[in-house]
């Protein structure tokens, strides 16, 4: 069953909203609501997705729990749904950033 | 729950380590002795920034007792793989050149060769022998000249991209080379129309300097690379895993092929979670067939290794006129060093969280300069950022008339308070340790006067850390005289072997003296995360007591197989199994009947918790200024705390201690000087003022215990968030004793003298 959920945008991805702070979505999972972000704006996808799993320097919190699963996470209704950047201890993960 | 409910948690035991290292007997990495053993040294750039044009390592090589010299084109070529060393992540074509510099050098200290030798002085004699030529390059030593237009480029080609969202940030930044390597901005509500609501606005600029770690022990590694293609190596690191991966990957071997003994470490407080010659090391070995053996002296280890950053911070807070913060902002660039990867993500995130600010701003910048390329040290990144919030809301409270910790109080975080990243705070202890600390006899005392006429001040600062969970794993075997043997992953840095054992009795209901902890190497247990992030007690905990949990369901069929009754008949509670007609058998005597009903158990469990409780430290100090030259003395210290619940109170006092320690170290002494040509001026212990037990009075602490609801036991990390609050606290009484706002950091008698005679 499909949840109703609240995505917050951070400010690097919300050119992909229009601006927008928060948007509503709809998953049961978090890949079901990268793939329903990805049809209302899209780019989500490419930004949130590689080789079929979160970007490294990604982490999703899933009402302010961090989400080790990644797109495997179910998401209850009504959740408020943050995209991180990844921490690892004191220091951001960059994924291949700086290149 | 409170400690007093507990048998085992709450207790002071003796440490299993403690006879062992009191009596010289532990084995750290430099203790390491094998038949055959090599000695390897590295050539290091003695330019912060130069191109190198060639290498001749002949003459080298020649040298009787020289087995072997090495540079980067012995290390396999770079990819986009990014390595994870637990407390702090890098790219693979960054850990490459850190090994060993290419094309460019790109600090002092530099790695550009390494010779082995039958004897550690024949190949010190050896790098005098290696010929390198250079190109001298601008060095940029600094921030401001990193982002100034025109400033030198460290990395060719190198963008700035956004940490999230990986795309360039506007105004043109992510169209050209830049030093800037990375922007991450946080927002949350409406930071304009919060700053319009303010009666009161307050702006100012901070500045700190990079600061090493200090572990007294040095960075060693010995490696020996077996005919059979098997690599083993001895090194003191908080993150054993993080070793193995990260040389498995550079060397191209299965990770089941490198097996990492942690051996006792004399400190490393974030400082020993990567590699620095362990790859070295496992090459010149596979080159000679021998083992190899490296360490660092001390200078090596203040311009090889990695301090925490310098940084920059402009902090601007609202308030309403009755003390109600409304708004604040804040532009952060720290230091990276020679390479990406400063903790300024941290420190964006931590600054602000001990308050509710409904509406934040937040860009955070990572620099590169030809420095050492920073690494994790101890909350990183928070303390330097708190530094600048806790030194705007003293000013707050000044202009307001206000008490400066009544004022904090009024704006505490609490459940459900969201936080700069948008997420909200879970069941969180800062309004008990800010009560605690008001409550205290130290804020509760009269300053006096000192008797010597200097100016006396008292300072305050919150802090925050978020702590960490992650992957841990433990196993525990009985045996047939009650005695368990409980192997764990996670290094012992800060009393762990006793905490965690302490954890497992708890569970089992079993006595401490029943349970010898050890640390494994990493062929003998699962995976497990670093010793770092103030983790081990919450995740390696939940992995002791998930052991101990397992070995009970064991232990109950067993019982049932003896009593001949249903496995769910039998329940095991208070240290005993019980059966369904009354039967009780205390745990030490059914060990004892275990071989004859199939053998001795084991208990294991591996998990990767993720809700770690955060941790607020408030802090209260006293300081005597002198006038004449300028020398800050710190007279009376106090450190508040929510710890969750102490596992072990003597060990948690340790760790805060620590932390006050060196975080003073960061206020008033400690930093490195650069010449302007990128030279580290005083990298020796001697010129480098690290604070000893002469320079600070006994540190008083007071432990709050507001429990972790995700850990059986309450925990939350403790070791981290004590070094976030003294930079501001100090300053801040400094400020209360001359009128001066120390915004560069350390406040150093030289920085300090200049002030008051300017005044």
């Amino acid at each position: 069953m499909p949840a109703e959920v609240t995505v917050f945008v951070p400010i690097g991805m919300r050119p992909l909203t229009g601006g927008r702070r928060t948007v509503p979505a709809s998953g049961a999972t978090i890949a079901e609501i990268v793939a329903d972000l990805e049809a209302n704006f899209p780019g989500f996808h490419e930004t949130l997705v590689e080789e079929g799993s979160l970007r490294r320097n990604l982490t999703i919190a899933v009402n302010s729990v961090e989400q080790p699963l990644g797109l495997l996470a179910t998401v209850p209704e009504g959740a408020e749904v943050h995209i991180l950047q990844a921490m690892a201890g004191g220091a951001v993960i960059l994924d291949t950033g700086g290149k | 729950m409170t400690t007093a409910e507990y048998n085992v948690v709450g207790t002071r035991p003796v440490r299993p380590d403690g006879v062992e290292k009191v009596t010289g007997r532990a084995n750290y990495g430099a203790d390491i002795a094998l038949p055959g053993m090599l000695y390897g040294r590295i050539l290091r750039s003695p330019h912060a920034h130069a191109r190198i044009l060639s290498i001749d390592t002949s003459k080298a090589e020649a040298l009787d007792g020289v087995r072997c010299v090495i540079t980067h084109e012995d290390l396999p070529g770079a990819s986009d793989t990014v390595l994870d060393f637990g407390e702090s992540v890098s790219p693979y074509k960054w850990v490459l050149e850190q090994t060993f510099a290419s094309e460019k050098v790109l600090f002092q200290g530099h790695p550009v060769a390494g010779v082995c030798a039958t004897d550690p002085h024949i190949a010190e004699d050896a790098l005098s022998l290696i010929e390198v030529e250079y190109e001298e390059l601008p060095p940029v030593l600094s921030v401001h000249d990193a982002m100034a237009d025109g400033a030198p480029i460290l990395h060719e080609g190198m963008k700035t991209v956004e940490m999230v969202a990986r795309f360039v940030p506007g105004d043109g930044r992510g169209e050209r080379d830049s030093n800037i390597a990375s922007q991450l901005e946080l927002e949350h509500g409406d930071p304009a129309a919060g700053f319009e609501e303010a009666d009161i606005i307050l702006e100012g600029e901070y500045e700190t300097a990079a600061a090493h770690q200090g572990y007294i022990e040095p960075q060693t590694g010995t490696a020996y690379w077996n005919a059979d293609g098997t690599l083993t190596i001895w090194t003191s690191s908080q993150g054993p895993f993080a070793i193995r991966d990260t040389v498995a990957h550079m060397l191209g071997i299965p990770l089941a092929n490198v097996k990492v003994v942690p051996m006792e470490i004399g400190g490393g407080f974030g400082g020993k979670t990567k590699p620095y010659m362990e790859p070295a090391a496992a090459v010149m070995s596979r080159k000679t067939g021998r083992p190899v053996k490296m360490y660092m002296n001390r200078e090596e280890v203040l311009i090889g290794t990695g301090p925490t950053s310098a940084t920059y911070v402009r902090c601007k807070i609202g308030a309403r006129n009755d003390g109600t913060l409304v708004a604040a902002e804040a532009t952060l660039a720290y230091e990276a060093g020679a390479f990406p990867g400063s903790p300024v993500g941290a420190g964006a995130s931590c600054m602000f969280s001990s308050y509710d600010l409904p509406n934040l701003y937040v860009n955070a910048l990572d620099v590169v300069t030809n420095k050492p390329k920073a690494h994790a040290y101890r909350a990183p990144g928070s303390p330097q950022a708190t530094y600048a919030v806790e030194s705007l809301l003293d000013q707050l409270a000044e202009r307001l008339e206000r008490d400066p910790m009544e004022l904090r109080a009024q704006n505490a975080a609490r459940e459900g308070t969201r936080r700069a990243d948008g997420t909200r705070m879970p069941e969180i202890g800062a309004e008990e340790t800010m009560q605690a600390a008001m409550d205290s006899p130290h804020y509760r005392s009269e300053l006096g006067i000192d008797e010597d006429g200097r100016l006396l001040g008292r300072g305050v600062s919150m802090g925050f850390w978020h702590n960490a969970g992650g992957e841990s794993s433990a196993y525990a075997m009985t045996n047939s005289d009650g005695t368990v043997n409980l192997s764990l992953g996670s290094v012992d840095i800060g009393g762990q072997r006793a905490g965690l054992a302490m954890q497992f009795a708890e569970t089992m209901g079993i006595g401490y003296e029943q349970v010898r902890p050890q640390v494994v190497d990493t062929d003998q247990i699962g995976f497990t995360n670093v010793t770092g992030g103030s983790r081990v007690s919450y995740a390696s905990g939940l992995a002791v007591h998930e052991a101990a949990l397992d070995m009970q369901q064991l232990l109950t069929a067993r019982a049932a197989r003896i009593w001949d009754c249903d496995e769910e008949a039998v329940s095991y509670a208070d240290g005993a199994v019980h059966g369904p007609d009354g039967q009780s058998m205390p745990f030490a005597e059914l060990c004892g009947q275990l071989q004859r009903t199939g053998g001795q158990i084991q208990g294991a469990a591996d998990v990767s918790p993720n809700r770690p409780g955060p941790a607020f430290a408030c802090h209260i100090v006293d300081v005597a200024v002198d006038q004449d030259t300028g020398k800050v003395d710190v007279l009376r210290y106090s450190a508040v705390q929510d710890v969750g619940t102490a596992i072990h109170p003597d060990y948690v006092e340790g760790q805060v201690q620590g932390g006050v320690a060196q975080g003073a170290g960061m206020a008033l002494t400690e930093e490195y000087v650069y010449s302007n040509d990128g030279r580290m001026t005083n990298a020796s212990l001697l010129d480098y003022r690290m604070p000893t037990a002469l320079d600070l009075p006994e540190i008083e602490t007071i432990l709050v215990e507001v429990p972790n609801p995700s850990h059986p036991y309450g925990v939350r990390g403790v070791g981290e968030v004590p070094i976030v609050p003294p930079l501001a606290a100090i300053a801040n009484a400094i400020y209360d004793a001359t009128g001066i706002r120390m915004n560069s950091l350390p406040a150093s008698p030289t920085k300090l003298l200049d002030r008051l005679l300017d005044e």
